[in-house]
């Protein structure tokens, strides 16, 4: 073989290994991105049933009016047991209702100051919060993914695989404002 | 006898608790009795001179809908004050298991209580399950339970317990039977009503809209008036090809429309899937002198009792068509269905159901109050 052939195979070897190193190091950060996604949707859910379970929690304390004890549980019951297609809709309803019971600055800090009641409220209103951080980083995490899995290269290497395309969760985590201040207080001043 | 009657639902959207809470009360006042009203209502709305407002309810998701419902410690002080001012002998709250005035009531009762239950439920039975706990201590505080039909019943039996006496809900007869048909409403080839909200699929107006090519096949001139709130749009998406012409969408009535476009059809469709406990609104089209065609649901099976109308299998429209066709068709029998009907409704004027609940109290405030005699 001439020197010159053996320059245009090595010329050719050389590019063929980068595309491979590319490929593989795309490949390597979308199979992070789909761990990482992995996790944030365990966590997310895992929030979302703390949620559920420290507003029943809220609603058998006792120390809330039976009507708005009944709004509670009964949201909670439905977001814990809505089938999955159903899962944002009956946690954004739980977020409304929260708002709705939680909508009295002076009745909600009467009750944060019940001993009874202040350490569930407390418990309460920090996952509120997680929910809203988790669906937040969640939502993240599928925006930034969708941007990998959009390039060219990945859909014509097919480098997602069969894994399937995240979406965004539509829920509603506004948190029950009044609610979130008064523990807020009651917090500091335990400190 | 004072008498307190709390309704949980708002005044500010039309309901059949609302309506039957209001026409109880004018039916007891009729009797002699002092009754006051309390509901969530909007302090600036025009109410009648019985009901005390206890300010708007607050739009929130319950059960799988949105309800305007009053709950929180702003509601407990307007009940508390209400019951103090109003020194009641009794207490009559309706649907005492919504989240809202009459649990409160009852909760913080302290003369008699008669609770009635209206609802009728297939689903939502876990929830119950999960509020019992809560509800338990306030529901038993109720001297004498009501439910308006044997199904009412059957569902406060499984989620409450207990026994309860069965009073259906009560209409004004001679409102309806009064009602002169209007020759606006009526169509060259018969014309069919369907009455309620055109966007909650349990009332059925899917079934409905699903048999109109069958019968303006057999009916061109057919009319087909749809009353209910809802988005119009939505209902003309909805149609099948070529019915378009035929269909009418009102939108909400008032009453008095409603009393003109009952008795001016010939026929009242009640499409329902479900969820339907009592029917009122058949035994309204009975007593204003319309053929009732109605889905076999085991809610409107006892109101109909078998020759008072006729019944399709719930959900199919080809069976409801067939029923249409035949009850248009058939004008000699349809009259006579009508006739029957009419006379049947009677059991369900106030006149003859007020002095029920009023014996219902009686018997939780231990016998009627009669003149003191001075000796």
């Amino acid at each position: 073989m001439s020197a010159a052939g053996l320059a245009v195979a090595l010329a050719v070897l050389l590019v063929l290994a980068g595309i491979v190193v590319l490929l593989s190091s795309v490949a390597g950060r979308l199979d992070r991105l789909h761990i990482r996604l992995a996790t944030a949707q365990a966590s997310l859910d895992r929030q979302l049933v703390d949620r559920a379970a420290a507003t029943a929690a809220v609603g058998h304390a006792g120390v809330l009016d039976p009507a708005a004890s009944v709004v509670l549980l009964a949201a909670a019951e439905h977001a814990r047991s809505a089938p999955p297609v159903d899962r944002a809709a009956a946690e954004s309803a739980l977020s409304v209702d929260l708002r709705a019971v939680f909508r009295d600055a002076e009745a909600v800090e009467g009750w944060v100051a019940h001993p009874d009641a202040g350490p569930l409220l407390v418990e309460l209103a920090a996952s509120c919060d997680r929910v809203r951080l988790a669906h937040r980083f969640h939502d993240d995490l599928v925006v930034r993914t969708l941007a990998v899995r959009s390039r060219w290269l990945v859909r014509t290497a097919h480098l997602a695989g069969h894994a399937p395309r995240p979406a965004l969760v539509e829920l509603d985590d506004a948190a029950p404002e009044a609610l979130t201040a008064a523990t807020a207080r009651g917090t500091a001043g335990l400190a | 006898m004072k008498v307190g009657l709390v309704c949980p639902y708002s005044l500010d959207v039309p309901g059949g608790v609302q309506n039957h809470v209001l026409e109880l009360a004018e039916a007891l006042i009729g009797l002699g009795l002092d009754v006051s009203v309390l509901a969530p209502a909007d302090e600036q709305a025009a109410l009648p001179p019985y009901v005390v407002p206890a300010g708007r309810a607050v739009p929130v998701p319950y059960n799988g809908s949105v309800a305007r419902l009053s709950f929180g410690p702003a509601s407990v002080a307007r009940v508390r004050r209400w019951a103090a001012a109003g020194d009641f002998d009794v207490l009559h709250v309706h649907e005492p298991t919504a989240p809202s005035l009459s649990l409160l009531a009852l909760a913080s009762a302290q003369v008699p209580v008669v609770a009635t239950f209206h609802s009728a439920m297939e689903s939502g039975s876990r929830a119950m399950a999960v509020v019992r706990g809560v509800l338990r201590p306030a529901l038993e505080r109720i001297s004498g339970q009501v439910a308006v039909s044997e199904h009412a019943r059957a569902t406060m039996r499984r989620h409450v317990g207990g026994t309860a006496v069965v009073i259906p809900n009560g209409l004004w007869v001679d409102r309806f039977a009064a009602t002169a048909p209007d020759p606006r409403w009526r169509g060259p080839d018969g014309t069919l009503l369907f009455l309620g909200r055109t966007d909650e699929p349990r009332k059925g107006l899917s079934v409905l809209l699903a048999a109109l090519p069958t019968l303006v096949a057999v009916r061109p001139g057919l009319r087909v008036l749809v009353a209910g709130a809802g988005d119009a749009a939505d209902v003309w998406d909805g149609l099948p090809a070529g019915v378009a012409r035929s269909v009418e969408v009102l939108g909400r009535v008032d009453d008095d429309d409603r009393r003109s476009l009952l008795a001016s059809a010939d026929v009242y469709v009640a499409p329902h899937t479900g969820g339907e406990s009592f029917g009122i609104v058949l035994i309204e089209a009975m007593a204003a002198g319309t053929a009732v065609l109605a889905s076999d649901l085991p809610a409107f099976a006892p109101v109909l009792d078998g020759a008072l109308g006729v019944t399709f299998r719930t959900g199919d429209p080809e069976r409801l068509a067939a029923g249409a066709l035949g009850l248009l068709a058939d004008r000699p029998g349809r009259e006579a269905t009508v006739a029957r009907a009419a006379a049947s409704v009677r059991r369900y004027d106030w006149s003859v159901v007020a002095p029920q609940v009023l014996r219902v109290y009686d018997a939780v405030t231990a016998g009627p109050r009669r003149p003191q005699v001075i000796a």
